[in-house]
């Protein structure tokens, strides 16, 4: 049996966790939510723009404008990605684990597929869902701030929708590690902390550049280590908006408006998605079921 | 000695244990291809465990096994084996159909294939009418009935079943027992966990016991039951005891139980039947019936699970 075959079997579990997804309505219970989200924040966002730009017969200064529709993305940004986080979370908290109480899975895995294609289609499936989930909500922010207030958002938005799409990937890997390991409850409650942990990680970093602390920045960084949302979701702004229109230094932090990390911060929110799915699927194969 | 060949599954002293308590140990078992096995013990004895080895779920402790010619643990032989587990869940949100068609995949058949092998697997277990139907909607009996379809699919040479009756009627057992006959007819090997022995002795061609994690008894199903020839013979008016007895004594034979009005005799062999019979008439007896007394699989299974028969089953 060569790769061929476990390609296709990897293909073969991602198509069924898309489809249980689809079936137990995770999805369509997204997609109401978030279009209720738009709808709230591109009415919103609407009055805003028409009060911004009627307040004086002139209109407001256009650096005031274009500082006002910035801020605007930024705060339909955040409640978006945090919402996309948690969903990450609860759609996968008991991907194999709720299997394995269940019995589903043995039936499965009595078949020809080792343990680690059946993880890895799991997280495919599940991080294509969420990729799409992310796309659409956040790319129907970004695109609804461009329309209504006319938001300043740079011509790098391609790539900073996709740091905003890979930013809950990570989280994603970890609850699927866990998932092999921990009962679904106790997961759920773990990847939700460890979104708090990159959250407030962002928080003191910002709150560490504004008092010159180094160490409080350094603590930040090991909270993004440990979990590199928060620090995807900085860079992300950074791509998507104008460096002299964030809050900086000052503004409402853990929303990604402190520092800006580097392309490094990319590579190793990468490198942490490969590495915790190939530990889900070699825990996962050694355990006793 | 049988060909190795004809083994679909040999293990070599196999033994799990969980932390200090033991889940099957040293088991050594030879299973002949084309049989229906029947694989017996009280709750806990552990035939789950030894099943859960054999597809994979578990890690032996130590021992070795092969499982069609391959190491145990190799995924390569799971493509020819089929399996029903004993909680027998399934992916409740999808139909039969859906289902099978993401074992087939698995099993690296061709969506023709698949569609065929759907149609045979779900008419040989009476769902055929139910192919669309959500899972969730099929009663515990169906979706025992689905369980064996899907184990059943792609003709497995080696069919595992953790108690595939449980959740059935009378009437949804005799139906597996037929269709188990048939696909052993077809070549197929059935490794059956049971605790239903009138079932396992139906169907059975060898039968193994195990008890405490330990193999307690195995053998073809007609070496296990033949046991010593035992007669009852009732007499329509009382007999004295102590003559039945001295007669019973003289054709070599023992008394099992002796009353005025029966007499119950273990004897050398069978031919020393019509003996007996004839010294107890001529002796006045009033036979009235002469009854063989069968060993049963049930008084099998008492007696080798039985408290004082218990191996030591804790370890260190």
């Amino acid at each position: 049996m060569g790769s061929g075959g476990a390609t296709r079997r990897v293909l073969l579990v991602a198509g069924l966790t898309l489809r249980e997804a689809m079936r137990r309505k995770v999805v369509l219970a997204a997609l109401l939510m978030s279009a209720g989200f738009l709808g709230i924040y591109g009415f919103a966002i609407h009055v805003g723009a028409s009060a911004i730009w009627s307040a004086a017969p002139g209109g407001l200064a256009e650096m005031t404008g274009r500082l006002v529709a910035a801020q605007l993305v930024y705060i339909g940004l955040f409640p978006a990605s945090f919402l996309v986080a948690l969903t990450a979370v609860f759609a996968s908290a008991g991907t194999v684990s709720s299997e394995l109480d269940s019995g589903v899975i043995y039936a499965v895995l009595a078949r020809p597929i080792r343990r680690g294609e059946l993880v890895l289609g799991k997280f495919l499936g599940l991080a294509t869902m969420l990729a799409a989930y992310a796309a659409a909500f956040d790319g129907g922010v970004i695109a609804l701030a461009r329309w209504q207030v006319r938001a300043p958002i740079l011509s790098s938005w391609a790539a900073g929708l996709a740091l905003l799409v890979l930013e809950s990937v990570p989280l994603l890997a970890l609850s699927v590690l866990g998932s092999t390991r921990l009962p679904t409850l106790a997961n759920g409650v773990m990847c939700t902390a460890a979104y708090g942990i990159a959250f407030i990680g962002g928080l003191i970093e910002a709150v560490g550049a504004v008092l010159g602390n180094a160490t409080m920045g350094n603590i930040g960084i090991v909270a993004s280590l440990l979990m590199p949302l928060d620090a995807l979701h900085r860079k992300a702004l950074s791509l998507l908006l104008p460096q002299g229109l964030l809050f900086q230094n000052g503004g409402p932090p853990g929303m990604g408006g402190s520092s800006v990390p580097s392309v490094w911060m990319v590579v190793y929110a990468a490198l942490y998605i490969v590495a915790l799915v190939a530990l889900a699927a070699r825990t996962f194969a050694r355990r006793d079921l | 000695m049988t060909q190795t060949s004809d083994l679909v599954i040999r293990t070599e002293d196999l033994t799990k244990y969980y932390g200090r308590s033991v889940g099957c140990e040293k088991i050594c078992l030879r299973v002949r291809r084309g049989h229906i096995f029947g694989f017996l013990g009280p709750n806990g004895a552990g035939k789950s465990t030894f099943i859960k080895m054999m597809v994979g779920l578990h890690q032996p402790t130590s021992g070795t096994g092969e499982l069609l010619g391959r190491r145990l643990g190799d995924f390569r032989s799971r493509r020819r084996v089929g399996f029903l587990p004993e909680n027998f869940r399934y992916q409740e949100w999808l139909t039969p159909r859906e289902l099978l068609r993401f074992h087939g995949g698995v099993l690296a058949m061709e969506a023709p294939a698949i569609a065929a092998a759907t149609t045979r697997a779900l008419a040989g277990v009476g769902l055929a009418d139910h192919a669309d139907v959500k899972l969730r909607d099929f009663s515990k009996g169906m979706q025992q009935r689905f369980g064996l379809a899907c184990a059943l699919l792609g003709e497995p040479e080696l069919l595992f079943l953790d108690e595939p009756t449980s959740a059935l009627d009378p009437l949804g057992r005799a139906e597996v027992r037929r269709l188990l006959l048939d696909v052993r007819e077809r070549g197929t090997t059935v490794f059956l966990n049971s605790h239903l022995l009138g079932e396992v002795e139906q169907v059975c061609d060898e039968v193994a016991v195990i008890d405490h994690g330990q193999l307690v008894a195995s053998g073809t199903l007609s070496e296990l039951l033949a046991g010593p020839c035992e007669v009852a013979i009732s007499f329509a008016e009382p007999v004295d005891p102590a003559l039945a007895e001295r007669i019973v004594a003289g054709v070599g034979a023992r008394v099992l139980e002796s009353r005025p009005t029966m007499v119950a005799a273990g004897l050398p062999a069978e031919d020393a039947i019509p003996e007996l019979v004839a010294q107890l008439v001529a002796a006045g007896a009033r036979v009235c019936s002469v009854e063989r007394r069968h060993r049963t699989l049930e008084s099998l299974f008492l007696e080798v699970t039985a408290e004082d028969a218990k191996p030591e089953a804790r370890r260190g």
